[in-house]
């Protein structure tokens, strides 16, 4: 039986969601979605949609970067305001 | 065509051992070979330069992106166990 | 059954360039960046060698020669001729400076690589074969199980004469 990469995508993609709804902390939740980004990305460049395949791997991957920033800077203002420890 | 199975089980497999470990950082060496799997299918099946170069694309800002998870991960790690 | 031999041949070249080139180039000794510093003191936790360590977290955040070897493989096929493997070298070239990594491991592999593919098309390995032989190296590496590929990997690094920080 030839497994077909589509197959694998769709894994991918329900993983990543499943991952993201059921883990309790931001920062798990931030790399289940780059697991569910990476399916979507594989998916459409399956079909041949190429240009589509190159903005959207920019706009997810830029967004996972400025999140990450943005997430730091929150539980560093929480740190000092003596919410954490 | 017998390349896209191989990296269809690959895939499939480290997704399976991701989904399992509690530990976040050794999540990341798997995230890295999903990384590597999905820009060699980009590849294979759009044999084109214009394929070749979105892999390019994707690959490079995807290890970037990798490194900006894994830097968190390690200040998360210090400003919660009291540096 | 001639595809798999072709696959296993490439697998093995693919393997031996990106860890030659990236232990030569001084990757298991110093954590580039501090995201491979956290993953290399982790796999040292879970009872694997730290310059090992270093050299998985490095290949993570940071492109190296197994992202050169990747990329040119992918530029050779797409593009049909060396000139792929050239334009690879400079993307990767980009994405080291982006990482704020000063090395050349990256451009390194790639061009070494693509010198490796050129002789070798000529045997009938085409490049679509290295493209899966480097997913299946890398897997080798950081898939399997971490301890035992870090201690390979810093055995490595010492019959090289590279001296593994402790």
């Amino acid at each position: 039986m030839v497994i077909e990469f589509v197959y694998a995508a769709a894994i991918l993609m329900i993983v990543g969601a499943l991952g993201g709804v059921l883990q309790t902390r931001p920062i798990d939740k931030f790399l289940m979605l780059a697991v569910l980004g990476d399916g979507l990305i594989s998916i459409v460049a399956t079909f041949g949609y190429l240009d589509v395949a190159m903005a959207s791997s920019f706009m997810t991957f830029v967004g996972i970067i400025i999140m990450m920033i943005g997430l730091v800077r929150v539980l560093e203002i929480r740190k000092m305001r003596g919410e954490i420890g | 065509m017998i390349e896209e199975t191989i990296i269809a089980c690959i895939i499939i497999y480290m997704i399976l051992r991701l989904f399992i470990t509690q530990n976040r950082l050794e999540r990341m060496p798997y995230l890295n070979v999903i990384n590597f799997g999905v820009a060699a299918v980009i590849t294979l099946k759009n044999p084109s330069p214009l394929g070749a170069i979105t892999s390019m694309v994707y690959f490079i800002l995807a290890t970037v992106g990798a490194n900006a998870i894994a830097f968190t991960i390690s200040k998360v790690k210090e400003i919660e166990h009291g540096d | 059954m001639n595809e798999i031999i072709a696959i296993l041949i490439a697998t093995v070249l693919a393997w031996l360039n990106f860890v030659l080139i990236d232990i030569w180039m001084g990757l298991p000794e110093a954590p580039g960046v501090r995201g491979a510093k956290a993953i290399g003191k982790s796999i040292e936790k879970r009872g694997g060698d730290l310059g090992g360590g270093y050299f998985s977290g490095n290949i993570v955040c940071s492109p190296d020669a197994s992202a050169g070897t990747l990329l040119a493989s992918c530029g050779y096929y797409g593009f049909g001729g060396p000139e792929g493997g050239l334009i690879a070298a400079l993307f990767v070239y980009f994405g080291n400076r982006m990482c704020a990594d000063p090395g050349y491991a990256g451009t390194t592999g790639a061009l070494s690589i693509t010198f490796i593919i050129w002789i070798v098309s000529h045997f009938g390995i085409t490049p679509n074969y290295f493209i899966v032989g480097m997913v299946i190296a890398i897997l080798t590496i950081q898939g399997l199980y971490h301890p035992l590929s870090s201690k390979l990997i810093a055995k490595m690094a010492r019959k090289m004469n590279r001296k593994v920080l402790e």
